[in-house]
């Protein structure tokens, strides 16, 4: 079984001009130990999907359908206190702004001991400052940095902290939304490699978000692709590297200058995202996509799983599939 | 091609504080460049390096402490600040079009006002109408009487290249023109910037955080870091053998899946921020895997390494046999592979 099931989730804002869904029928699912990818340009929902899942949506947001199951447990059923089990100790998130979310008035080391006691019934201060210490080494932060206050960190360390917070009571899964965004590439490669590393030593799952889709293939072993919250393809980090075949993912890997090989011009992807207040019917991308048939128009293209991954694209359409996605769709 | 924008020794010291305890902050230090006509320069670094700092001295914005900047021979800002005629063919695109476009005009008055303000004779609306469709915001007709809010973040951003397009620059500035819009938006408008540079022989200033979309944009590249231009050439031969170590790191810290796996040792040492800026000797030494013991001498300058225009501020130029001096842990990213 799956770590972490994602079925059909549908996700609705409430806006001025009506609601909508920033998440329309989303499913993936996550391995035990697995890096797996979110990516996707903005307002195509990867973020929210994420904060359904941590249960973190607030205000204007709410789930109003499918499930997400983590080792068979229906979370989204969960009341708030039974969920409260899961936070931190089971599921717990890295923020793009966490760094700057510390408190600034107190010591990194009260801090680590806060989250850890919080969570913790039963230790003693003096196992929490232990415990606290271990982090910084696993974050490869020097030891005297727990006696400092937020500000005399640089932005790489406190997102470390941050990290080594998230380790604290050795979740199974920790959600990384844009982790490294706010970071210089040097920092920020420095702070990959240590997330890849704790990984293989603890074994967790991530769940990493980023629209920087040549970061995201090379750290993770699968990349699901996001446009106007829906999923147009999932696929291994190879096979996605071999060749994407959603035209979306396409054209968002071609949008990427390159470090290596020929200097070619880059076509990128013309028109803009769909108001997701009122989409389009059929395909979302059709009005951007170079390869539109006439069917994309009106069907929404069918979500089709193989040993490939999943991809939901009309050109890959297996005749009874489409049969079966018209037939549905009248 | 002859230079036609020259920076000569800019330095800028910022500094802040009372009286009692001033703080100077030597943000650029001694930076010389050439831009020639029809040029595309990347100026690459990191937050902090004085790229934007170096931006405004050239556009006239913030008279440089120390060294001047003239295009062709003629200085841009004169003695004791104001800008001078000349700034005017040197035009800015700024990295954020949402807070640098006035949301309370239409895009005829946006594009149409500074053509106004240099002197030019009305009426404006074709001059504008062509402008729009200059920069593919076609047809000009549907977004002339927009508002800002009404156009997407790269219809934004089309329309300050527009506005800037419109007062005759011979050189444009970009400070991260892409780097707030989404990466499919983002390479349209750097496609648009080649085709203007190309159509209207104008040169070109890319400067940016990213390696990937400096190698795409320019022709040489210059690498900055703590205020000092570190290493500059032609832009393919840089990013194919570069030989300052902070450029390597630089590269190797860029993602692309595509490239092979490189050693850890390039860059984890770099990566070090904490460990601080010297002031004298090579600014890079305390984060340099390379680093020896005279790299603290303080005659660390650029040093022209061949006869292509390649420059590089190190006592060590890297080869392709530098070993780290230091150190360091095996490289996982084997384990990977």
């Amino acid at each position: 079984m799956s770590l972490l099931e994602v079925r059909d989730l549908q996700i609705e804002y409430a806006s001025a001009r009506g609601p909508f869904k920033a998440v329309d029928g989303v499913s993936f699912s996550i391995e035990r130990g697995e890096i797996f990818g979110l990516a996707g340009e903005s307002g195509c929902g990867k973020s929210t999907t994420a904060y359904g899942i941590a249960r973190l949506l607030r205000g204007a947001a709410r789930i109003v359908g499918g499930s997400v199951r983590m080792d068979g447990v229906e979370l989204t059923k969960l009341s708030d206190a039974q969920f409260d089990a899961y936070r931190w100790a089971r599921i717990s998130i890295v923020l793009q702004s966490a760094m700057n979310n510390l408190n600034p008035v107190m010591k990194i080391k009260e801090q680590l001991i806060d989250a850890i006691l919080a969570h913790r019934t039963g230790i003693s201060r003096a196992d929490a400052l232990r415990q606290a210490g271990e982090l910084m080494e696993l974050a490869d932060l020097p030891k005297d940095r727990l006696e400092r206050f937020p500000h005399e960190l640089s932005g790489g360390m406190r997102q470390r902290v941050v990290i080594a917070m998230a380790l604290a009571l050795r979740p199974e899964l920790i959600i990384m939304d844009e982790p490294t965004t706010a970071l210089d590439v040097i920092t920020q490669k420095g702070i990959i490699d240590k997330i890849v590393e704790l990984k293989r030593t603890f074994g967790f799952s991530v769940l990493f978000i980023t629209h920087d889709l040549p970061l995201m293939l090379e750290i993770c072993d699968r990349v699901g692709v996001m446009y106007a919250g829906r999923m147009a393809e999932i696929a291994a980090r190879e096979r996605m590297l071999a060749g994407a075949r959603h035209p979306y993912t396409q054209g968002l890997l071609r949008s990427f200058p390159s470090l290596t090989g020929p200097r070619v011009r880059l076509e990128g992807i013309p028109g803009s995202t769909p108001d997701l207040v009122a989409p389009p019917s059929g395909c979302r991308f059709r009005d951007r996509c170079p390869h539109a048939l006439p069917v994309c128009g009106s069907v929404q293209p069918p979500v089709q799983a193989g040993e490939d991954g999943v991809v939901s694209c009309h050109l890959y359409a297996k005749e009874d599939a489409l049969d079966e996605a018209a037939a549905a769709g009248s | 091609m002859k230079p036609l924008l020259q920076v000569h020794n800019v330095s800028q010291v910022y500094e802040s504080g009372g009286f009692l305890r001033k703080s100077r902050v030597r943000a650029v230090r001694d930076v010389s460049l050439e831009l020639r006509e029809g040029e595309v320069l990347a100026v690459v670094g990191e937050s902090g390096c004085g790229k934007s700092t170096l931006a405004r001295m050239i556009l006239g914005l913030l008279p440089p402490t120390e060294g001047r900047v003239e295009l062709d021979g003629r200085p841009v800002v004169r003695r004791g600040g104001g800008r001078l005629e000349t700034a005017k063919r040197l035009q800015m695109i700024f990295q954020d079009p949402f807070e640098t476009i006035n949301s309370n005009q239409k895009v005829e008055t946006v594009i149409g006002r500074p053509l106004q303000l240099h002197g030019a004779k009305g009426p404006f609306r074709d001059r504008v109408l062509k402008l729009l469709r200059q920069v593919g915001l076609t047809p000009a007709e549907d977004y002339i009487d927009k508002y800002p809010s009404q156009l997407s973040g790269g219809q934004k951003q089309r329309v300050m290249i527009a506005r800037a397009l419109g007062i005759g620059p011979r050189v444009l500035v970009a400070d991260e023109p892409t780097s707030m819009l989404d990466v499919s938006i983002g390479i349209d408008i750097m496609n648009l910037m080649l085709d203007l540079k190309r159509d209207h022989e104008l040169s070109l200033l890319w400067i940016t955080h990213n390696l990937g979309s400096a190698r795409y944009m320019s022709d040489r590249i210059a690498i900055m870091f703590g205020g000092q231009i570190v290493e500059s050439g032609p832009t393919e031969e840089v990013i194919a053998a570069p030989k300052h170590p902070y450029t390597k790191a630089l590269l190797y810290a860029s993602p692309d899946p595509r490239r092979e796996q490189v050693e850890a040792a390039a860059f984890q040492a770099a990566g070090r921020e904490e460990a601080g800026l010297p002031e004298t000797g090579c600014r890079f030494r305390h984060r340099c895997p390379y680093a020896r013991e005279d790299c603290a001498r303080s005659d660390v300058g650029l040093i022209a390494t061949t006869d292509s225009g390649r420059e590089v501020r190190c006592l060590h130029p890297l080869t392709d046999r530098t070993e780290p001096s230091r150190s360091q842990e095996a490289d996982r990213k084997e384990m990977e592979a």
